[in-house]
């Protein structure tokens, strides 16, 4: 969480991995993360945060595309569905198609409701902004 | 090295960038103080065979390359004095990265290089800023202060800048001037030569933006330093503070009502 804009840092994180994650894997994805092996995005936001805590929690994905559901024990959970036709509440299905995307080329878009509280931090949204995507960033020079 | 050590290094590091930027900033200041309190002196000589005079004077002869040359100067400072505090942001992130790959011994770029790149695309903006003022001075369109004596060009130039504030370029050229990270992270590019072509990019999203308000120091006079401030501040306000979009709009509004006023007076 970043009270302000990314940039002005001081961002907070806290990080939740499965319980079967061994200490040298934990160690390994730190570095990832906090941008210490480099790479982008993580070597240009892994200095906007600190990272205040480190879960072991049992993570569970259900579903599919963008329909998928995940969830973490005592944490939270993330919830997606479809766009909504708003008269007779059909599924109404948007894919979005980026050749020349950096982060990711094709998308299912639709609408996401979910909320997570771990160390002190916290946060909720409900029928946001909700992509399911491959990611895809190759960080070719 | 230990955690507290690194992080004790980047804070130190980013102090170093931050008053370089300050002192450059400064020094840009001071120097077009010097410069307005020397044509104000000059002035009130009245003795149109000082060196540099011209400059300060409607001069309706014919420019000679070093007086288009002085005035180059004039406007690249200017441009460094009031574009380096609303760059700083952007200047102050890429250089994170670097220093970050400094101390842990991977390859790096100087700062230096990216800046050098975002200043380019600010002189070649004060080449063009030059030329035009050589131009009205010859067509006596300023005043010995540098300003517009038409009341056209000054009503229009008004009416123009506040017209683009509400342009789609200069909404793109903003959102990507306002979010450092987001420019960064789309166009990365490694070494040197890297480095100052996104020096050269962010200067010309910045360019995008701010060209026309650039343009009204013709109005109140290019060196009246009031007015010089007032921009650099109003530039700053529109790329940092939270909603500064917003606030740009609004003050193209205002600009285009004082353009209006001026030009209806004049009728």
């Amino acid at each position: 969480m970043w009270p302000k804009a990314i940039h002005e840092s001081p961002g907070k994180a806290a990080f939740i991995v499965d319980p079967a994650t061994t200490d040298k894997q934990v160690e390994a994805l730190s570095q990832i993360f906090t941008g210490q092996v480099g790479g982008m995005p993580w070597e240009l936001l892994g200095p906007t945060f600190q990272v205040v805590g480190l879960l072991k929690k049992k993570i569970t994905i259900e579903g599919s595309g963008r329909k998928s559901t995940f969830r973490i024990d005592g944490v939270g959970e993330g919830r997606g569905d479809a766009l909504k036709n708003p008269v007779t509440g059909e599924d109404h299905i948007v894919n979005v198609d980026l050749p020349t995307g950096f982060i990711w080329k094709k998308g299912e878009a639709g609408q996401g409701s979910f909320r997570a509280s771990a160390a002190d931090l916290s946060v909720e949204f409900n029928k946001t902004n909700w992509i399911y995507y491959q990611y895809d960033w190759s960080n070719a020079a | 090295m230990s955690e507290a050590a690194f992080e004790a290094l980047l804070r130190r590091d980013r102090v170093i960038v931050g008053a370089a930027l300050a002192a450059l900033t400064i020094a840009a200041w001071l120097y077009l103080l010097h410069l307005a309190s020397a044509m104000s002196d000059m002035a009130m000589l009245d003795m149109p065979t000082m060196p540099g005079m011209t400059i300060a004077m409607p001069a309706l002869h014919r420019w000679t390359w070093v007086e288009v040359g002085a005035l180059v100067v004039m406007w690249g400072v200017m441009m460094i004095a009031m574009m380096t505090p609303a760059a700083a942001p952007m200047i102050l992130m890429f250089s994170a990265i670097h220093r970050r790959r400094t101390a842990e011994g991977r390859p790096a770029v100087p700062t230096a290089i990216f800046v050098l790149g975002y200043l380019v695309v600010w002189t070649i903006y004060s080449v063009v800023a030059a030329l035009a003022q050589a131009g009205l001075h010859s067509a006596a369109m300023l005043s010995s202060a540098m300003a517009a004596t038409s009341p056209l060009l000054a009503g229009g130039l008004l009416v123009a800048a506040g017209v683009f504030q509400w342009t789609p370029l200069k909404r793109a050229c903003l959102a990507t001037c306002r979010s450092p990270l987001s420019f960064l992270m789309i166009g990365w590019r490694e070494g040197r030569c890297g480095a100052f072509v996104m020096g050269l990019r962010h200067g010309l999203y910045c360019l995008g933006c701010c060209w026309a308000v650039m343009a009204l120091l013709f109005v109140a006079g290019i060196m009246n330093l009031l007015w010089v401030a007032s921009i650099a501040v109003a530039i700053l306000v529109e790329k940092v503070v939270p909603r500064g979009d917003l606030i740009g709009r609004l003050a193209g509004v205002v600009l285009v009502a004082a353009g209006v006023l001026i030009l209806a007076r004049a009728s």
